[in-house]
Order: C-alpha cells, then structure tokens, then sequence
C-alpha cells in the first residue's frame, strides 16, 4: 500500500507517543532502583547517581534469593507437569478421539475461564482438608489445573493442525501409538508448546491470590508475596522497593525478551481460532 | 487419561462445592447452617457487594472498552505499514503484559502520589497544567476508581493492539485499494473495511480483557485494598475479605459463584454476538 510521507510520520509519532507512555514505569522503576540506599527521594526518580546498594539491600534483607528459588520450583512444576498432561490428553482428544471427548474439551475451557477468584475459597478448605495447605503443593496443583485447561485446548488445536498425511504415514509404518506420539506429533507442533510453557510459566509467576490464601510460612513465599511483605515493612524507602520489585519481576522480563515472538503469536493464535 | 482425574478433583469438585457453601451461613471452623438463597440475596441488598459489582461494571469500561478502542485507532492510524518497525512496537507495547502485576502495581502508586518529581502531577505541573500538589490519585474519594482504569488502560492497550495488528495482517490489500478507488479516504476505510474484517479479534480481545477485568484481585489489592474507604472494591476482592478476614465463607462463595456466571455470560454473549454474522 502506498503511503504518504506525511502517514508514516504521523504514524511513527503516534506510536512513538505510545511506546513512550508504556516505557516511562518502566524505566521510572529501574532508575530508582539503582538510587544509592539512603538517598531515597519520594517515589520515581531519574537524577542520580548510580549504585547497586539498593539491590544488595533488597536481595539479603527482603530474603529475595529464598523466594526466587520457591517461585521457580513452582513454575517449573507447573510448567513442566501441565506440558505432559496437557500433550497426553490433547492427543488423545484430537487423535484418538474416544467417546465423550467433547466434554472433556469443555471442562478444559471451563477450568480456564474460571478466575482464581471464584475457586480460590473451596480450594483452600479442600486442600486444608488433605493436609496440604502451606505446602508447595497448594500452589502447585490449583495453578496447574488451570494450566492444564489452557494446555489441553491449547495443544489440542496445534495437533489438529498436523496433517493427517503425516500420521497416516506413519501407521503405514506400523507405528504403535506411543511411538506416533513420540516422532511424529511432538516434533510438529514443537512451537505451539514453546509458547504454552512461556505463558504458563509467565502466569504461574505472576499468581498472587493462591500463594496469598495458601501460605503462611514466610520461607515458603513465592516473590509476588514476598514483594508485597517487603512493601508492607519498607513503605517508605523507595529504593529498596523499586529494587525489590525490579528483582522480583527481571526473570520473566528476560524469559520475555528472549522468546516475545511466542509470547506474542500465543496469547491470542488461540483465542482467535477458537 | 489422567487429565481428566485432575482437572475433575480440582475443578469441578471445587466447583461444586463453592454452591454448596455459598448456600451456607458459616465462619469456616464452627458449625453451618442452611441458609438457602439468602447469601445471595444479600449481593443486591448489602451496599458494599452492590457497589462491587457496580465498581467492576466500571473498570470493565476501562479494561476492556477503551483498551480496545485505543487499539483499533492505533491500528487503523497504523495502516498495514512497514514490517521492521512494527517489530519493535510491538515489543514495547507489549510489556506491561509481561511485568509481574504486583510491580506495575506498585509504581503506579507511586505515579500517582500527590508530588514529588516524576510523577503525574509533577509532570503536569512541568507543562504547566497543574498546581505543585495535586490531588492523589489513588487516595481520592472518587479518583480512585478512575485512577486504577487508567493503569488497566496502560496494561492492556498493548495487548489489544497487538492483537489487531496480527488481525490487520490477515485483511487482504485488494480491499483496502477497492475502497482507495472507490474514494475513500482514512477514516472511511477504518470505518468500513477494517472494523468489520477484524471482527474475531475484537471478540477475542473483549473477552480477554473483561474477562481480566472482572478478577484483577492482585492489582486492586496491592494498589488501594479497596480503599479508600470502599471506593475501588470489587468482587474478587470482596471475595478474598469476606472468606478470610471476615469469616462469612457463605456470602463469600456466593461472589465467586456470581462472577464466574457473570464470565461465562460474558463470554458466550461476546461469541454469539460476534461471530453471528459470519464473514
């Protein structure tokens, strides 16, 4: 399409503009988190001079090393257990496809659609009832339920996509079953599970309601809880909150800025086929 | 296929046993009574639950609504432009999604502090559009509301726009050149050629961010707890507070069953609604 020089500049201003606003948190934050310790000024600020005192002093006292640790035993949990159950009962939905299989694919959705919010009080008095709140496990399993919704549409609609050539070549080839699964279906939809691990480790990360419900002992908080304590006892000294909060969230910026093309294409490839 | 044990032990189990108890009158530890639809009459009666929902309609306008629009605008000002520079666009204004809800929370208290440098009302006043002490944003009575919109506009108008410039990919270039022949210019061709052809996207977006909106318990926590006052409580939060601070476990379930009603009437109201007419 042809376009004007005056479009595209006006185009490029206006994104400029956006970009701008999106950016200036973020930035904001980042420069006040590398503020000198003791220099804190009210809330963000930008004119001063450089140092890592804050971020040391987040990372002993905020004991955010113990809560990094948690939350990535907590999403690699979740991430790698809603994977396999979710590419199980995908394939089994898109390809073996037994009687029923309509009804499973709803309850996926439903688990899904539901917010934390409306199952987060039965799942505490259930889990409380087993023996298992305040452990790893209560933020493990209500997170990978909700995962596993996600995954089995989610892998479902990439193993449609496979062509059925390919698999019927390979029954010709007296595959059994497991075997299919193995060679032939993995390897095609190898993106589709790149951009669901990415995003349920972005949510599993971002959970706060269930460990917030679930937990009470402070060497078992995850880092969006262990944020929120520091908050509570370092209201004032922005720097340290800022530094606090920029360790808590650079993991999954990073995972972020590595693989945002799965990012991206992910979140909606799905909502939008469906 | 043990997907099925686990999403039935912890999905529908839960499930149902939410409208048991939403049924309940209890304090979680001591002895329940049946109370039948009373928890639930109690949503529309007690001022607090009427002003949750009431508040959620109003954060679903800024969730949602406007996110939205902002995005169709950027996108239709956008046009299908060059690859390379879209790239890095998106990139950008993609990243709120991504930042962990608590942090974003927490620098946008600080935005919205009455001064000091940096913030809103330090920056207005630099353009010269304010007083040095402005109002604060999140502490005022009926800005709060408005104030915790704004950063749910921030978050996800990058979504929404990212969204409708995959969709906008998709739309073939011989429409737009017919609609160029036919006369007619930028907004005509928003109008009548992009809006409609990205219709599933903007179905798809509206769900995302409603649904987003209508739980969106850890931004309003972190960010006023509902205060001040009970100006930005919402459901979810109501939820939380009423199960355990509260004790009234009944009532709380009761909210819980409602919002994920609301969802999915939400949700399946979007798709009829949208992909009727079908293109």
């Amino acid at each position: 399409m042809i376009s004007t020089l005056r479009e595209r500049a006006g185009r490029h201003i206006v994104l400029g503009l956006m970009a701008i606003v999106t950016l200036y948190p973020v930035v904001g934050i980042i420069s006040t988190a590398l503020e000198p310790l003791h220099d804190a000024t009210a809330g963000v600020s930008f004119w001063h001079s450089l140092s890592w005192s804050s971020m040391a002093y987040a990372w002993s006292v905020g004991h955010f090393d113990r809560y990094l640790v948690n939350t990535f035993i907590v999403c690699a949990a979740v991430v790698v257990s809603s994977v396999v159950v979710s590419v199980f009962c995908a394939y089994g939905l898109a390809v073996l496809r037994p009687a029923g299989c309509r009804w499973v694919l709803y309850l996926a959705i439903l688990a899904f659609l539901l917010p934390t919010e409306s199952l987060i009080v039965p799942w505490y008095y259930q889990l409380r009832g087993e023996g298992l709140v305040n452990t790893y496990w209560a933020m493990i399993l209500p997170q990978m339920a909700q995962s596993v919704g996600f995954g089995v549409f989610w892998v479902r609609t990439a193993v449609l996509g496979v062509p059925k050539s390919l698999i019927e070549a390979g029954r010709l080839d007296g595959a059994s079953e497991w075997s299919l699964l193995y060679r032939v279906i993995v390897p095609s939809i190898y993106p589709a599970i790149k951009t669901m691990s990415a995003l349920v480790f972005l949510w599993t990360w971002n959970s706060f309601l269930l460990p917030l419900v679930m937990l009470s002992t402070p060497s078992l908080y995850v880092v969006t809880i262990g944020l929120e304590t520091f908050q509570g006892a370092h209201f004032s000294n922005y720097a340290a909150l800022a530094a606090a909060s920029v360790i808590a969230a650079l993991p999954v910026l990073i995972v972020y800025l590595f693989a945002q093309r799965s990012f991206i294409s992910g979140m909606f490839a799905g909502a939008v086929v469906e | 296929m043990p997907a099925i044990v686990i999403l039935g032990w912890l999905i529908v189990l839960p499930l149902c046993r939410a409208i048991w108890y939403s049924l309940l009158s209890w304090d979680g530890v001591g002895p329940s009574r049946f109370v039948g639809a009373q928890n639930y009459q109690q949503i529309f009666s007690q001022s607090i639950e009427r002003g949750s929902l009431y508040n959620a309609l109003i954060l679903f306008v800024f969730f949602c609504l406007i996110p939205t629009g902002l995005g169709l605008i950027a996108v239709g000002l956008l046009g299908r432009g060059q690859q390379r520079s879209n790239a890095v666009f998106r990139v950008i204004l993609f990243l709120p999604q991504v930042l962990v809800t608590v942090v974003v929370a927490i620098v946008w208290t600080w935005l919205m502090a009455p001064f000091g440098t940096g913030t809103i009302n330090g920056l207005l006043h630099a353009v010269g559009l304010g007083p040095v002490v402005g109002p604060s944003w999140l502490g005022g009575f009926s800005t709060a509301l408005g104030a915790i919109g704004v950063i749910a506009v921030w978050l996800d108008v990058g979504l929404c726009f990212v969204l409708f410039l995959a969709g906008v990919q998709r739309i073939p270039a011989d429409l737009y050149d017919a609609a160029r022949i036919d006369g007619a210019g930028m907004i005509r061709e928003f109008i009548h050629v992009t809006v409609p052809l990205l219709r599933r996207e903007i179905g798809a977006a509206i769900t995302i961010t409603a649904v987003a909106g209508l739980g969106s318990f850890t931004l309003v926590f972190e960010a006023t707890n509902g205060g001040p006052g009970n100006a930005t409580v919402i459901p979810g939060l109501l939820v939380y507070r009423d199960a355990f601070t509260l004790g009234d476990v009944g009532g709380a379930t009761a909210l819980g069953v409602s919002m994920a009603v609301i969802i999915f009437v939400i949700t399946f109201g979007i798709r009829w609604g949208f992909e009727r007419r079908a293109v």
